[in-house]
């Protein structure tokens, strides 16, 4: 059952305000998931205060610094906004639901995936840097986001 | 006995292994009297022509957990080892 959107609201904007573009529809979500062309960040974000508490931070450690970084970023949150989290889950059905948790993809397949067990009883620090080596290997530089 | 450093586990995906074979992965919850509680828990399937729970662990590692069951108890007699998912290793 999803939480009162006034306790969402600070984690949504804990992504959002790093640039993020949140998904809250099916429509937003295939919008932009389904041209699948060049690399893009899908963050599955998540009430879960021990998990997604490091994750989110992790994700701005990740992208203040310089680098290679995907060209689109995005956040889904789950259960609070079911359809286009089922939705974006679709696009890397291969990987078992878990949240928090972070699919990059690039040309619509997944090449890196930081499942939920990945991040727990981790420091934002240790999740950024792995976060980081993902980019270098997946990320052109010079094809930078936001 | 239990161990209260256990509780540290809180929150946490792991793996456990039973005296008789047995392997579950789940976050780890809390212990209660009657032994450890795991929720959103997959048991290896020991069935002849499954895969070892070797292979089981390694393509949870890869793939994540698909949950079966939402809380398990495992009695504490039970339980060999408990293991992060994240420092699991396949012995030797």
């Amino acid at each position: 059952m999803p939480y009162h959107e006034m306790m969402v609201k600070p984690m949504r904007e804990e992504l959002t305000r790093l640039g993020v573009q949140e998904l809250r529809t099916v429509a937003d979500v295939d919008a932009a998931l389904s041209p699948g062309e060049g690399t893009a960040l899908v963050f599955v974000n998540s009430i879960c205060g021990c998990a997604a508490g490091g994750a989110r931070p992790a994700l701005a450690l990740a992208l203040g610094q310089e680098g290679p970084r995907p060209q689109h970023l995005y956040t889904v949150f789950a259960g609070q906004d079911l359809d286009a989290t089922a939705r974006a889950r679709s696009y890397f059905a291969e990987y078992q639901p878990s949240s928090p948790s972070v699919a990059l993809l690039r040309d619509g397949e997944v090449v890196h995936f930081v499942h939920r067990h990945m991040i727990e009883g981790r420091s934002p620090q240790g999740i950024a840097a792995d976060l980081l080596a993902a980019f270098s290997r997946h990320c052109e530089a010079g094809r930078s986001g936001p | 006995m239990l161990h209260p450093e256990r509780e540290e586990l809180h929150g946490i995906t792991v793996v456990v292994e039973g005296h008789a074979g047995g392997f579950w992965v789940g976050r780890f919850h809390e212990t209660i009297p009657r032994g450890i509680v795991l929720l959103d828990v997959g048991r290896h399937d020991p069935a002849p022509g499954a895969p070892s729970p070797e292979a089981w662990i390694d393509r949870i590692r890869r793939f994540g957990l698909r949950v079966e069951e939402h809380r398990v108890v495992i009695p504490t007699q039970d339980v060999q080892a408990i293991t992060r998912l994240s420092d699991w290793r396949v012995r030797a």
